[in-house]
């Protein structure tokens, strides 16, 4: 028996963002770059682990935006028109550093690297990244769990229950759609609690969801294990607290392991190294540049000065990160252990896009961590939540208190100076939609009023999105958060006119429904 | 990229269909359930209309005979209002210390609300139920919103819009919910009460098991550990009672780093948010988004950027030794070499010599140039990526 448990937790999340009406567009490459480096690399890991049969639990949230962006039929093809010009311009990399043996290694490592994205993408999963997920999650060695329908932030809707239940249901119902069963955790959008949430997720079945770790240990009344035992709130749902000292060692920009001298650097990159005229057909049609994925520096130090990637040092040192790692979480739990004399579980949540794209050998990192830990040590196990609480099922009662993973614990990254007005934009339009369903709950509404009132739903549920009031917050790339938001409402806000009035306007609706082909059959009555 | 075209700058419709009557053609009515594929109305089967005062100006060659077809009209969605004044008053708890309230009144309604005063004051107030008020301040018309100080956790507060009248007592216009602040530490209350829940039987099984036994306004967690205490049958095996060792939770709480939980708590998310504002900054000079790369501000559509770079490149045989303004330079194998800088406003005399790999020849150059930038206003720099200072520069 292990002395206690470590349950990786890796959140993939992207807002919706998918524009037909452009032939590119920038923010649709945060997309594109996270297939490349986060999504298709963990898929990769895991197919390496079950090939090798190395026991190993690993537990992603897929959102439902990301899951819509990832069965888009226009986005996938555009992710493979993308990956063909990258694949050029690393030929054309093949021949110009030809004379020079270090960047012509770096240059032979991206072509092979995007062909290996392209035969995994094209052939392997046949463009089904959703379904790829899914054989893992059915293979029973990945957990995945839901999130908010849009990633709305729920601590400001609270005053609106359908606002709450909508975003949990439809999340629920999206995920029966894309995996074939029901979600058992969530992951609260942003971490986001309020005291009285798990009442909408006891209602939608889920069993557990992650708060940050003040969340869990400034529950009501104090929790006698801390974060590393699940407390369970009065509605059932159990909440599991993010272990701090694991989070340090990953997170922390000063002490975290990705910011090691050896690692890739982000932001040296050949979309803005290389001269112009030789780069720009790989930047924006506009002329700017951009970042295209290739680049060929570590970190090196603190300085400017930035010395060529070389990948195999790189990889030693993710084995070596991964070892000290897993040590210390021996040390952690065999002291935790003799402390609280019942297996701790030490829970380690991340933005999964930290893996990869901001990381860029945080794969290699967990894929070196989970053949360690089955291999080098018995001091403890990994799990999933799930299996967790099905293993033990007697846990303290509490309540959590207020909470997100937000700077300063709360709500202020989202509602502060630069994003405080799209609130009652937002309040408006959620006391609209409660409206018209409610008027039109009762009714066999004609086949128009039924997709208008869908496509209503849709606005809302789009305009909600946490990111929005993030990047509004961060302050760069602003104006789109901005329009995205307003454009949301203003749609939302012209549909509501329309409906009322019975005087949809079939263009305008198709016209809506041609942007944002998300949550396909939505039943807008949650907001009844 | 751009936006589409602001209100103010319609292009005129050449030739070809309106695009309304295109979109009214393609904009089919999707069936239900049909894939996103299949039945995704095309807009427009012309080029799209909206990148063209962007690609004036970058070097890509434009075409300058591509339809411009005049936006539908939906494509103009307006402008959010001021305000809906539908009289409410909302409330959040932002954090253990900080309040935010917004109102929705017009900017009449305010006015009017200050006229029925008989002092012409209107007032937000925060106040604990059922106890003191700890703010009171007076608003204006057009005012919509307030953060407030309360540095108190844990505490309910309530907020009010509204007037005082003759007799002293309150004019409520509006009301929010009550909201509680957090939770600043760990609670003192420290009992322990477990419960079993058996992950197998989904939460309708358990409520429909223990329905007759729930107390009103009893949650299911709360009323199962009463019945386990109470020795309730269930059809489960069930802890009745889990010793918890003595101190353990000010213990893991030292070992969590007490006061350190606060000061990391503020890091949470560190590394996503410093890269994020480390790409954000690296963005206010380099990374631009879709739209701030094209108009700034809600009703421009219209910018320029130019920016300029010099590349001095050349080659000699390999071996030989080159310096570029006295700065030796790495030649590349084939004896090429390129050296590129930024190139600012400035006069540059920049001084190339080679000399042969057994010493004995050499060879220079003197390159000399000039940037002298000229411009309307709102003409910005273009982005550059972090490229070497220039040198040789003279003046």
């Amino acid at each position: 028996m292990p002395l206690g448990y470590v349950a990786p937790i890796l959140h993939a999340h992207l807002p919706f963002v998918r524009h037909p009406e452009y032939p590119e567009f920038l923010e649709e490459d945060w997309f594109y770059e996270a297939i490349t480096e986060t999504y298709l690399p963990l898929l990769d890991m895991m197919e390496g682990l079950v090939r090798d049969g190395v026991p190993f639990r690993l537990t992603m949230s897929l959102t439902p935006p990301l899951c819509a962006m990832m069965r888009d039929p226009m986005l996938q093809d555009r992710y493979v028109h993308g990956l063909e010009k990258l694949l050029e311009l690393t030929a054309k990399e093949l021949d110009r550093t030809r004379h020079d043996p270090v960047f012509q290694d770096l240059a032979r490592f991206y072509h092979d690297r995007l062909h290996h994205c392209r035969t995994m993408f094209c052939d392997r999963y046949r463009r089904d990244l959703v379904g790829a997920f899914r054989k893992f999650q059915d293979a029973g060695v990945l957990e995945i769990i839901t999130c908010g329908a849009t990633h709305g932030f729920l601590p400001l809707m609270r005053e609106f229950p359908q606002a709450v239940r909508a975003q949990v249901q439809v999340a629920r119902n999206d995920y029966r759609n894309c995996f074939g069963r029901d979600p058992r955790g969530i992951w609260l959008p942003e971490c986001a609690y309020y005291p009285g949430l798990e009442n909408y997720l006891q209602e939608a079945e889920i069993r557990w969801f992650i708060l940050d770790a003040h969340g869990v240990l400034y529950s009501e009344p104090r929790p006698a294990y801390g974060v590393f035992a699940p407390v369970f709130t009065q509605a059932g749902p159990a909440a599991f607290g993010r272990d701090i000292e694991s989070s340090k060692q990953v997170w922390s920009a000063e002490e975290g392991y990705p910011g090691d001298g050896d690692y890739r650097d982000f932001y040296r990159d050949c979309g803005f190294d290389l001269e112009y005229d030789y780069i720009r057909p790989y930047i924006q049609p506009n002329g700017m540049r951009k970042f295209t994925g290739l680049k060929y520096y570590r970190i090196t130090g603190k300085t400017p000065h930035k010395e060529p990637y070389r990948p195999w040092v790189a990889r030693e040192r993710a084995a070596s990160h991964a070892g000290n790692f897993m040590f210390n979480r021996e040390k952690q739990i065999e002291h935790l252990r003799r402390e609280m004399g019942v297996e701790p579980i030490v829970v380690c949540p991340y933005d999964a896009e930290l893996y990869g794209h901001w990381w860029y050998e945080g794969p290699m990192f967990l894929d070196y961590l989970f053949r360690k830990t089955a291999y080098d040590q018995k001091t403890f196990e990994m799990i999933t939540p799930s299996e967790f609480l099905a293993r033990h099922d007697t846990h303290q009662i509490a309540t959590p208190s207020a909470s997100s993973w937000g700077n300063e614990g709360h709500w202020s990254v989202w509602l502060e100076g630069s994003n405080a007005w799209i609130y009652p934009h937002l309040h408006m339009a959620t006391v609209r939609m409660i409206q018209l369903a409610g008027r039109f709950c009762h009714t066999q509404p004609h086949h128009l009023l039924d997709r208008a009132l869908r496509q209503a739903a849709r606005e809302l549920l789009l305009a909600q999105s946490s990111d929005w009031a993030f990047i509004m917050k961060t302050g760069t790339m602003v104006p789109y958060a901005v329009k995205r938001t307003k454009d949301h409402l203003l749609r939302f806000n012209r549909l509501y006119d329309q409906i009322l009035a019975d005087r949809v306007d079939e263009s305008f609706l198709g016209n809506c429904e041609w942007r944002n082909p998300i949550f396909l059959d939505l039943d807008w009555r949650v907001y009844a | 990229m751009p936006r589409p075209s602001s209100k103010t700058k319609k292009v005129p419709a050449k030739k070809i269909d309106s695009p309304k009557s295109v979109a009214l053609k393609k904009a089919s009515p999707r069936k239900k359930n049909d894939s996103a594929e299949s039945t995704a109305p095309q807009l427009r089967e012309s080029p799209l209309p909206v990148d063209q005062s962007a690609h004036k100006f970058v070097l890509q060659p434009f075409t300058p005979s591509a339809p411009e077809p005049e936006l539908p009209a939906f494509e103009y969605l307006g402008e959010l209002p001021e305000s809906y004044g539908t009289r409410r008053i909302f409330l959040a708890a932002r954090d253990p210390r900080w309040l935010y309230a917004y109102w929705d009144f017009s900017w009449q309604q305010l006015r009017d609300a200050e006229q029925e005063s008989p002092e012409g004051k209107v007032f937000l107030q925060i106040y604990i139920p059922g106890a003191e008020r700890v703010h009171q301040i007076q608003v204006f018309p057009g005012s919509k919103e307030w953060y407030l100080p309360v540095h108190r956790p844990a505490t309910l507060f309530q907020a009010e819009l509204g007037y005082y009248r003759h007799d002293g007592s309150f004019h409520r216009l509006a009301v929010s919910d009550e909201v509680l602040t957090p939770r600043d530490d760990p609670s003192p209350n420290r009992e322990v009460e477990f419960v079993t829940i058996p992950f197998h039987y989904s939460f309708r099984q358990l409520l429909d098991l223990i329905q007759k036994q729930m107390r009103p306004g009893e949650g299911l967690a709360k009323a199962l550990a009463r019945l386990q205490r109470e020795g309730f049958p269930l059809p489960f095996p069930y802890a009745l009672r889990r010793v918890v060792p003595s101190g353990l939770a000010d213990r893991l709480l030292e070992y969590l780093g007490g006061d350190l939980i606060r000061r990391i708590r503020v890091g949470s998310l560190e590394i996503t948010e410093t890269l994020r504002r480390r790409l954000l900054e690296l963005g206010s000079s380099g990374i631009p988004s879709s739209l701030s790369s094209g108009p700034r501000g809600q009703d421009r559509s219209f910018s320029m950027h130019v920016n300029a770079e010099l590349i001095i490149y050349g080659g000699t045989v390999p071996g030989a030794k080159v310096t570029v303004d006295g700065r030796e330079i790495h030649l590349r194998p084939d004896g090429t070499f390129s050296y590129h800088f930024t190139f600012p406003d400035g006069r540059f005399h920049i001084p190339i010599a080679a000399s042969a790999p057994d010493g004995l020849e050499e060879r220079s150059v003197l390159l000399s140039f000039l940037r002298l930038t000229d411009s309307t206003p709102g003409v910005d720099p273009t982005r550059q990526p972090p490229l070497p200072e220039p040198i040789g520069r003279t003046a």
